[in-house]
């Protein structure tokens, strides 16, 4: 027997959930290696792309819900009204720890200068790693 | 109201970080920092909020309604999509130009804020026209 | 401003037999847009609560109410 359009959604919202919470993870851990371990480099292109690529993967995902290759029916049951509502508060809350991390940054300059790319980097990471856990929460709870 | 406090905000950041290349901290820099961060803050608690906090609580609570809840949350989803863009566009201006940490998380702050204040004011303007 | 809202979804959908699944499919929205509305954590839409009206063969006051104010 088949599985209907619903429980093919569901599966993939589900799926999409724990992605994002492990997305999170990796998102908070590059963005310790730039607080504490290793800083973005000027020269350091393999770092940057990896960097460039999350950010537009993640940023891409909670913008639209993702799931583009999944079929329009499944899509739409996907990112149906709780699910938007859901990705706006959980884009809200990304809003909110940007600016508290860019208030620290900005006073951590000025005790100890901060290289442009690092803070930039850990900016970015901590907003969208606390954006996809919050959203993964609100989905999977 | 909103609109126009966004490009004040804005045209007052677009004049500090203009003139500033590397130079040491003077006191007045330290107020003008000061000035805007506090600004920032009043802003952003203002759009979180509802502003508008001497009046009562039951004026408040009329101004607080669907509509505006959702617009506002319409406007935290621009003004945080606003400073990712602004990081990613600042980041690849580093490879051109010499950008400190300081003035990119200036720059980033000022984006979101704006960005979110210009939506939120839209939207509550485009509510009210018959 | 009371921004609850009252529903007696759960008891509809058992009555006429259909799961949740069922009834998202009925409705075109997900398994989990169901139960959060049944659980009353999520306050669906004017168009979602006339859908899910439709769906049931019930009138919308039927299913959904404002909680009373005593």
């Amino acid at each position: 027997m088949g599985v209907s359009t619903v429980e093919r959604a569901d599966r993939n919202s589900r799926s999409r959930g724990w992605c994002m919470a492990i997305g999170a993870v990796v998102l908070l851990v590059l963005s310790g290696f730039s607080a504490w371990g290793i800083p973005h480099g000027t020269t350091d292109l393999p770092r940057a792309i990896t960097w460039l690529v999350l950010t537009l993967l993640w940023l891409g995902i909670l913008a639209t819900g993702g799931g583009l290759m999944l079929g329009r029916q499944v899509r739409r049951l996907m990112n149906d009204e709780v699910s938007t509502q859901n990705r706006r508060r959980a884009l809200e809350t990304g809003f909110w720890v940007a600016m508290m991390a860019a208030v620290v940054l900005y006073f951590a300059s000025l005790a100890e200068p901060i290289g442009v790319r690092s803070a930039l980097a850990m900016l970015t990471e901590l907003a969208i790693a606390t954006s996809l856990l919050r959203y993964a929460w609100l989905e999977l709870r | 109201m909103l609109p126009v406090v966004a490009v004040a905000f804005i045209s007052q950041q677009a004049a500090f970080l203009a003139g500033r290349e590397g130079e040491a901290m003077r006191t007045v820099d330290q107020v003008q920092i000061g000035a805007w961060l506090l600004l920032s803050v009043a802003l952003v608690l203002a759009l979180a909020t509802g502003g508008f906090w001497f009046r009562s609580a039951k004026v408040r609570a009329l101004m607080e309604d669907e509509v505006t809840r959702a617009n506002r949350a319409e406007a935290f989803r621009i003004g945080f999509l606003a400073t990712m863009a602004g990081a990613i566009a600042v980041y690849v201006l580093t490879l051109l130009e010499p950008v400190t940490g300081r003035e990119a998380v200036h720059l980033l702050m000022s984006i979101g804020i704006a960005a979110a204040l210009l939506r939120f004011g839209v939207l509550e303007r485009r509510a009210l026209k018959e | 401003m009371s921004e609850r809202l009252d529903n007696r979804l759960l008891a509809a959908r058992t009555q006429r037999g259909l799961t949740q699944a069922a009834l998202a499919e009925l409705v075109g929205v997900s398994r989990k847009t169901i139960n959060t509305v049944e659980n009353g954590v999520f306050v669906p839409s004017t168009i979602l609560a006339l859908k899910l009206a439709r769906a049931l063969g019930e009138p919308v006051e039927a299913l959904f109410s404002l909680p009373s104010e005593d």
